[in-house]
């Protein structure tokens, strides 16, 4: 069941981006819906979801919204799944400023390891400008927080697993 | 113990994962065909999401474009209606000051030939129709205008004054039935007297009998009366029949149309020039 639900949003997120793209062809530029599916993967499931969401939509992302190496996209975001997985194992993120701020970690964080990996791979980068990065980071913040917000709607028939109230049944 | 189990187990998956995406990337630089075959499996594989995105998007794209398009031409088009609007009217007044200039040049051409001691006027009131025809015209005494001066316009004789104030003129013109004026047929050079009618044309009577009349000749004024000059256009003969009297009566077309009567030639003094220059010969007004 959660696997299907995985599919259907990476589905979603990969038809969405496609559709807005034809629509508004910058799309692209200011954000990746594949990547705010890994943070919400990442901030409100288990860390090895968050690992496999972040590479088959790292790989999706590869084979259609980006034309470098195949595989980089998936590699960056396994590893960004992975970090953001542990971190919020450590630290609640299951809320709005925390899913926020994992999203624009996560834009940050790719920004930072694609370099890292262009330059292992001798491929061409040319870096995003600030004010794009950091447009590109607060939407994915954003729809992160929304995201996560209307999943939490959609699930309150009690309080979320570990939050002020919840009483384990043992 | 079993939190650290799965923390181990996820390290390895991960690090599998991440070896295999190294892998694959190093393959991809290099132009491997394992790589190649994975990407485009995975492009086959979710192709048709992309296609129906495409399709919707696509859609979506092209309506919002066809609808911006529409508004922008219509922005476009009330802009170009304003301006056809403000060009047609200037059009209007450009043709309309064109067609005065035109004839007041012609008033201009007729005083010179004429009768240089002569003044333009224009026409404030007409009344062309009913039992009494005449018009009022902006000059009077104070412009040296007074009763009996004959009034003409460009192809023909519109009156005389019959009144005369400071500033305005009455003029009775000559298909009012209580005028009359000296009349010339051009080609025969036959004389009568030209009176107004109760219809809207004008009647030559007193005609010679054995004058040689045919229709369509033109009817000019004699000069013999003293009033107006010679040779200015009256009407042209339309119907001849024979009077009691044993003279004929001539029904005639007015030359000029007193209904649109814009500016006439009020002639102070008459002089004797030559012919006044026919429109049809010349272009009408």
């Amino acid at each position: 069941m959660n696997a299907l639900r995985a599919l259907l949003g990476l589905v979603a997120a990969l038809g969405l981006q496609v559709a807005l793209a034809r629509i508004w062809p910058d799309t692209g530029r200011f954000v990746s819906l594949l990547l705010v599916l890994v943070v919400t993967y990442g901030v409100s499931g288990s860390q090895r979801s968050a690992i496999f969401m972040g590479c088959l939509a790292g790989l999706l992302n590869d084979v259609w919204l980006q034309a470098g190496a195949f595989g980089i996209s998936g590699f960056k975001w396994t590893l960004l799944g992975w970090l953001l997985g542990s971190v919020n194992m450590r630290l609640d993120l299951g809320h709005t400023p925390g899913r926020f701020g994992a999203g624009v970690a996560v834009v940050l964080g790719d920004s930072v390891l694609n370099g890292v990996l262009a330059r292992l791979l001798d491929q061409p980068n040319e870096p995003r400008g600030i004010w794009i990065l950091l447009l590109q980071a607060s939407l994915t913040g954003l729809l992160a927080a929304m995201i996560g917000s209307m999943v939490d709607r959609s699930k309150a028939t009690g309080p979320r697993v570990g939050a002020p109230g919840w009483r384990s049944a043992g | 113990m079993s939190a650290k189990r799965t923390g181990r187990q996820n390290m390895i998956i991960l690090v599998v994962l991440l070896a295999a995406q190294l892998f694959l990337m190093s393959g991809s630089v290099r132009g491997a065909k394992g790589a190649a075959t994975l990407e485009r499996t995975l492009m086959r594989v979710s192709s048709p999401v992309v296609s129906l995105a495409e399709l919707v998007g696509g859609t979506i794209g092209g309506t919002g474009r066809t609808l911006r398009e529409l508004l922008v031409a219509r922005a476009r088009n009330q802009v170009l209606e304003t301006r056809v609007r403000r060009m047609t009217g200037e059009l209007r007044y450009y043709r309309e000051a064109e067609r005065e200039n035109r004839r007041l040049r012609r008033m201009l051409e007729m005083q010179e030939t004429l009768a240089p001691r002569s003044i333009v006027a224009s026409v404030v009131i007409s009344s062309t129709r009913g039992p009494s025809r005449m018009i009022v015209v902006d000059r009077g005494t104070r412009a040296g205008v007074h009763k009996d001066q004959p009034v003409m316009a460009w192809g023909g004789t519109v009156g005389r004054v019959v009144t005369a104030e400071s500033a305005y003129s009455k003029v009775l013109l000559l298909t009012d039935p209580s005028s009359g004026v000296a009349g010339l047929l051009q080609h025969s050079r036959a004389q009568g007297i030209v009176f107004g009618t109760e219809g809207p044309g004008l009647e030559m009577r007193f005609v010679p009998r054995f004058s040689n009349v045919s229709h369509g000749d033109r009817v000019v004024t004699s000069g013999l009366a003293g009033i107006f000059p010679r040779g200015i256009g009256v009407g042209r003969v339309t119907s001849i029949r024979q009077a009691a009297d044993g003279t004929q009566t001539i029904e005639l077309e007015p030359e000029l149309d007193y209904g649109s009567l814009e500016e006439v030639l009020i002639v102070l003094e008459t002089a004797e020039g030559g012919p006044l220059p026919h429109p049809a010969t010349e272009g009408s007004n």
